[in-house]
């Protein structure tokens, strides 16, 4: 029974936040396809006025403690609205700042209003627009110093990513720690993470379509086994399937070279070796997704994790 | 115990981006490799695409036709760093090459790839580098219309290396 409830819980939050990410696209819409038509006063009401108005109507809601869950759509539309309101602020008053300081501002306050609404009142919506925002603060950052840099390296926007994508695993094992139940988003930040930091590395190696650097070409398939070996301990299916897909990515990079040794033979090699590399991986996959991260192996775990909390508190 | 230890993983997060601010800092401020092509190069700054049809492609020489004349060119002096207005004259007196002999590229789309923008923002105008051995450095090249608001998008087009001068009519005629 408790479990019927829990899902239809479940289903008016997905229904609230679709209906929330509908109105955004409608008054985006509306803005972008009338912007020559509407004066000052509606771009700014439309856009960053609707946004502050979301979010007391959040906060009203959050207060009344009857219809919390409804409040999570209006701070979502908040989230998404003020950017976009902050951005015709500064079409409107036409402040000549070069667009990483505009891009730097825009994050920064609402940054500063997402982190200071989650330090006041804890909420998952608060937390994801958190680290949303923090991460584009960042990004802000590095492109500002890039930008007003006579020399830089083009690399340095794949580590920042890579960087990005290590402080998400970091982050997303911090909540794992607190309490996976609370946060949901653990999953996606791993998936994130992960994505970045294997994307960067093999855009790093590959000599097929990235830059070919040798120290990155021994560092990326260590990275790949990692994510396998994180997989396990870390209860993540993304780990597991980023490994695979790729090591299936790395080999087909390094098979290239083949064709040097091998010539026109090289090719036939190829095929037959990234055949065995797929049957292999994807028999590697399933054992290990099967064995050790099927559902009711991450419930033991999280119970046994559970309980030897439970512990450490009592003896306190 | 099992807070602190949790704690310190947050701690990391955060001070990962932090460290990649300093680093980037740190290597835009400190690495300042030398990149300085001894030839000149010629190009123009104009919103339409239609630059490069004033080159000839087998003599390397700047046609004088009415569409070519019409268009600014500039000679970017790498001793000054700026770009100089010349006129179409001087322009043909200038041997060209496509190629640097010096092996530089110039890549009049670098910093597309950082984060400038995120969708709200456009450039409008490229930023010009010359790129040797996977390093970038920014030249100046100036636009005529880079103000905030401008919606007219210029493009660089680049000519070519200047590697002689022709020596003019009235010196052949000396």
């Amino acid at each position: 029974m408790n479990k019927t409830i829990e899902k239809n819980h479940h289903f008016v939050k997905i229904i609230n936040y679709i209906g929330s990410a509908f109105i955004f696209i409608g008054i985006s819409y509306f803005i972008f396809d009338n912007w020559n038509q509407l004066n000052n006063f509606t771009r700014l009401f439309s856009t960053l006025g609707a946004s502050i108005a979301a979010f007391m109507i959040g906060i009203c809601l959050h207060l009344s403690q009857k219809h919390e869950d409804a409040s999570s759509a209006f701070f979502m539309l908040a989230g998404l609205l003020l950017p976009l309101g902050l951005h015709t602020l500064l079409l409107i008053t036409n402040i000549p700042w070069s667009i990483e300081v505009k891009n730097l501002f825009i994050s920064a306050i609402c940054l500063s209003v997402f982190l200071a609404s989650q330090l006041y009142s804890a909420r998952t919506i608060f937390l994801l627009f958190t680290i949303l925002f923090a991460s584009l603060f960042y990004l802000s950052i590095i492109s500002l110093i890039v930008n007003h840099a006579s020399f830089y390296s083009p690399n340095i926007s794949i580590y920042s990513m890579m960087a990005l994508g290590l402080s998400y695993i970091f982050l997303g094992y911090y909540f794992d720690t607190l309490n996976p139940e609370k946060y949901p988003f653990i999953g996606a930040l791993y998936l994130i993470g992960g994505l970045f930091l294997l994307s960067g590395s093999f855009s790093l190696s590959s000599a097929l379509v990235g830059l070919s650097l040798q120290q990155w070409q021994i560092i990326t398939p260590i990275l790949i086994i990692l994510a396998f070996y994180l997989a396990v301990p870390l209860r993540s299916k993304s780990f597991l399937y980023l490994g695979a897909i790729f090591l299936f990515f790395y080999i087909c990079d390094i098979s290239t070279q083949f064709i040097k040794v091998f010539g026109d033979m090289g090719w036939s090699l190829i095929l037959i070796l990234l055949g065995l590399t797929l049957i292999t991986i994807g028999y590697v996959v399933i054992q290990i997704k099967n064995t050790y991260l099927n559902s009711n192996e991450i419930i033991k775990i999280s119970k046994k994790k559970k309980n030897a909390a439970n512990k450490t508190k009592n003896k306190h | 115990m099992q807070n602190k230890h949790s704690h310190t993983f947050l701690y990391i997060a955060i001070i990962i981006p932090i460290f990649m601010i300093l680093f980037t800092l740190l290597c835009t401020l400190y690495s300042k490799p030398k990149l300085h092509s001894h030839y000149n190069f010629l190009y123009t700054t104009t919103y339409k695409n239609n630059a490069y049809a004033c080159l000839d492609s087998k003599t390397y020489d700047i046609h004088s036709e009415q569409d070519c004349k019409n268009i600014q060119y500039y000679e970017y002096d790498f001793t000054k760093n700026t770009g100089q207005l010349i006129t179409l004259e001087q322009a043909r007196q200038m041997k060209l090459s496509l190629t640097s002999p010096e092996g530089y590229i110039l890549d009049d789309h670098c910093y597309i790839s950082d984060f400038g923008g995120f969708g709200l923002y456009h450039r409008t105008y490229p930023n010009v580098c010359l790129v040797k051995d996977n390093i970038n450095m920014r030249i100046n090249i100036i636009f005529p219309n880079t103000v905030a608001g401008s919606n007219t998008y210029y493009t660089f087009n680049f000519i070519g290396w200047i590697i002689d001068r022709k020596p003019s009519n009235e010196e052949g005629k000396i």
